[in-house]
């Protein structure tokens, strides 16, 4: 017989407090991950919540949980030979915009291409805030930062469209202003079988004028209150290019844009051709039989 | 008996197939034999590649000479022009018509074949061995190419029995040998040290590990990724590393080149990870199908800051069966990155070698395996040997953050305030690790007394010791590199007539690691044009 151990967020939260500014963004995105993970009541020592360099990328050190706390841009490769290794661990990945669709970007497409079981959180403020403020790959065109003190050239990118295009099989957008409506969708990103963002508006209070809660909360809607179904793909990548690609201060839809269950995961597949053992379960050394059988071929 | 052939020919054209075949059969028939190829970074052309066969009845470790051998075989007019004069016995269109008999039996592809046909009149070999070893390559499927193979064989045969009196004779001598390449050498020896993950990115000569990982990888529970770049290998092993497996990745210059940050992750992180660098000739693109020595200072300190690690260049091709076995045992013991430093000459080289399965030992260090209370486990715990027991993922009470940043013994990062005491106490846990990895490294394999001593690392220990056999010259071959233990066998080196350091690099890099650490060293003898040492060349410039 199974016990059930009823947990509650707090029971994944560790006595140091979080470090950053009041207001900021990575608390909502914090407290939603300790709910959803509450509610499913995974055990702390089957999660593994790693990321990268930046504001939010110090998520990991406010979770009692197994955390890696990489280099910058990595967090996704990394959690891809942590849940390859042992895909019995729930493996989470959080950054920041910079971390994920800027120095890291190319992993993220290959780890949606390969449908690796992770759950990528990310905190997408539109700027740099641990480097005091410049420009970042979300950074919507026309707005000043440090780096682009006459407006930004560039044309920022569109995370949901890239993920959807790439083959990511869970596909959302959160909101850090809606605590309750963000942890449903960490919830079911950590129960989809295969690879999940979860792309978040996180307001930067110090660094970012422009994109702030009350400029988000004039413009969210809910999908799932639009009647969207997040099982057709192509009404999907409709919705992904609303915001910011087809009108940047128009209306933002969050929620679930798409999900697919019928896609093996990576490591499901991995599993399958090592006979049905995960690495961290197979025997350390070849047995004699099969070494035989290696120096006959 | 000491035979070299050298078959060559344009790429492309099956040289390297041929090459590998005669080894294979040689191997077979109890010898001892060293394959080794030359060519281009070029698919198909470069006229004049070629695949050397040292075939002997004693112990070899290298091709052995360079300037001089036995017997050509020339596929093409190129070939013959640019080796005959270098040639005891050739084999050639002249000789015997290959393209002619090939074609008459289908196709002058197999004109390679009846060069093997010729070649077995002239040293001696009885033409089954070769059609045995035509029937295991292309198997059943293939029956019908395999006999139209055996026949061009025999016709080839026929017509060199005519022509050329033998001028040896290579009868069986004894068991099948294990013939391998050092790659494969490297990845067998991988999995019987209980590695369970390798990711890598294309790149010569270190592909083969890859190569034979993703075909028998899987029937040893080997998880084989090839990830999107160099960047995501290294960071996939250092996260299955952390999960709980043996991890590893491999890559040349250029791909470490991009591993640097990662690699000082690992070792921030105290994450035993291993990587196999191939070295190739640098920098930049450099000479991607040549080889060289000229990544030792590299693998000394490739990432930013201060770290332990260590660095082990496995001398001879059976040796890289039981490196990795080491590599993975001081990662583990200490909780550090390790670099097995290889080459071309080496990856690439085919050897035959004694392979004992009882060899491998695995000790991985200290692992917390029963639940701990959370409140007081201390990841990073300060202790004399600068080792902390490792909590892996799923051992409850165990939870911990690894960080890139500096940190406490908790895991907890330091870094939004100033704290001198916890740096010092931090650094000086990692940096202690060395000591102790020191004591576990190997001395240099010394050999000779006090007259003329050849020093060398890695790969130029091959045909340094085919030359020491014949010469009597000193040897002191290296391969535990770093950290280095130093004792007695300074003063020995030092009171030798004359220390000379023997490497594949412009500068000497480890005459300069050795002279900084009290070594005499004599004079140098270097190459750098991608190619390896060769006994011939030895025996001039030693």
């Amino acid at each position: 017989m199974k016990v059930e151990v009823s947990r509650k967020p707090l029971d994944y939260a560790v006595n140091r407090p979080p470090i950053w500014c009041p207001g900021c963004g990575d608390y909502g995105i914090l407290e939603a991950l300790r709910r959803a993970l509450a509610e499913l009541g995974v055990p702390n020592e089957e999660v593994v919540v790693v990321s990268g360099i930046g504001c939010s990328s110090q998520l990991p050190h406010f979770m009692k949980t197994y955390g890696i706390h990489g280099i910058h841009g990595r967090a996704v490769a990394i959690a891809t030979g942590v849940k390859i290794a042992n895909p019995r661990l729930k493996v989470v990945v959080v950054g920041g915009d910079g971390d994920g669709y800027g120095i890291g970007l190319n992993h993220m497409i290959h780890a949606a291409r390969r449908n690796v079981g992770l759950t990528y959180i990310v905190s997408n403020n539109q700027v740099y805030g641990l480097t005091t403020g410049q420009m970042s790959p979300t950074t919507l065109r026309g707005v000043k930062t440090r780096t682009t003190p006459f407006g930004s050239l560039d044309e920022p990118v569109n995370p949901l469209a890239l993920a959807l295009a790439a083959g990511a099989t869970y596909v959302a957008r959160g909101f850090s202003g809606d605590v309750a409506h963000l942890a449903k969708l960490i919830g079911d990103a950590l129960m989809h079988r295969g690879f999940a963002l979860v792309d978040v508006l996180s307001p930067c209070v110090t660094f970012n004028r422009v994109n702030t809660y009350d400029w988000f909360r004039a413009r969210v809607y809910k999908l799932e209150e639009a009647g969207h179904d997040p099982g057709d793909y192509f009404q999907a990548y409709r919705k992904a290019l609303e915001w910011p690609t087809l009108d940047p201060v128009g209306k933002i839809p969050i929620g679930l844009f798409y999900r697919n269950v019928d896609k093996p995961a990576y490591e499901e597949e991995v599993v399958k051709l090592l006979g049905g053992k995960a690495p961290i379960e197979a025997d350390l050394q070849p047995g004699a039989e099969a070494v035989a059988a290696l120096l006959k071929g | 008996m000491d035979l070299t052939i050298r078959i060559s020919g344009a790429q492309g054209e099956g040289v390297e197939t041929t090459g590998r075949s005669l080894a294979s059969v040689f191997a077979r028939l109890g010898y001892h034999v060293f394959g080794y190829r030359q060519y281009g970074s070029i698919i198909k052309g470069n006229p004049t590649m070629f695949y050397q066969i040292r075939v002997s009845d004693r112990r070899i470790y290298s091709h052995g000479r360079w300037r001089s051998f036995d017997v050509l075989v020339a596929l093409n007019d190129a070939a013959l022009a640019a080796y005959r004069g270098s040639a005891r016995f050739v084999i050639s269109e002249r000789e015997v018509p290959m393209s002619e008999i090939a074609a008459k039996h289908g196709n002058r592809i197999m004109r390679n074949t009846a060069a093997l046909g010729a070649l077995a009149v002239l040293i001696g070999l009885d033409p089954k061995y070769l059609e045995e070893q035509i029937r295991r390559e292309f198997g059943e499927r293939g029956e019908k190419i395999a006999e139209a193979n055996i026949a061009v064989l025999e016709d080839a045969y026929k017509a060199a029995s005519g022509r050329f009196s033998p001028v040896a004779s290579l009868g069986k001598l004894g068991e099948p040998r294990v013939l391998m390449s050092g790659a494969e050498a490297l990845a067998l020896g991988s999995v019987m040290s209980g590695m369970k993950f390798y990711a890598a990115y294309p790149m010569t000569p270190a592909s083969p590990i890859l190569h034979w990982l993703a075909e028998w990888g899987p029937k040893f529970g080997v998880a084989v990724v090839q990830p999107e770049d160099e960047i995501a290998a290294i960071n996939m092993a250092i996260g299955a590393a952390y999960a709980g497996v043996r991890a590893a990745t491999g890559t040349s210059g250029g791909g470490f080149d991009l591993m640097h940050e990662a690699f000082g992750l690992a070792a921030m992180i105290e994450t035993p990870v291993v990587v196999f660098l191939a070295q190739r000739g640098g920098p930049s693109t450099g000479l991607p199908t040549e080889t060289e020595q000229s990544d030792f200072f590299m693998a000394l300190s490739p990432a930013h800051g201060e770290y332990p690690h260590a660095v082990v260049a496995p001398r001879w091709i059976e040796e890289g069966l039981y490196a990795p076995a080491k590599a993975f045992n001081i990662a583990e013991k200490y909780q550090v990155p390790v670099i097995v430093l290889v080459d071309l000459y080496f990856t690439e080289s085919l050897s035959t070698v004694e392979f004992d399965p009882a060899r491998f030992r695995i000790e991985r260090g200290e692992l917390v395996k029963a639940p701990v209370v959370w409140e007081e486990y201390k990841r990073y715990k300060i202790t004399a040997s600068g080792v902390s027991p490792r909590a892996l993922p799923g051992t409850p009470g165990g939870m911990h953050i690894a960080t890139s940043d500096e940190h406490d013994e908790r895991g907890d990062v330091v870094t939004e305030r100033h704290v001198p005491e916890v740096r010092k106490a931090m650094h000086e846990k990692r940096m202690r690790k060395l000591v102790k990895i020191a004591e576990e490294m190997e001395p240099p394999l010394l050999q000779g007394d006090g007259g003329v001593v050849a020093v060398a690392w890695g790969s130029t220990s091959m045909p340094l010791l085919d030359y020491a056999e014949e010469a009597g010259v000193g040897l002191a071959l290296f391969r535990d590199l770093y950290p280095l233990p130093l004792d007695s066998w300074v003063e020995r080196l030092n009171s030798a007539k004359e220390v000379v350091a023997v490497e594949v690099n412009y500068r000497g890099q480890f005459a300069d690691y050795l002279s900084a650490r009290g070594v005499k060293v004599s004079r140098r003898v270097l190459k750098w044009w991608g190619e390896p040492f060769s006994v011939d060349e030895l025996r001039e410039w030693l």
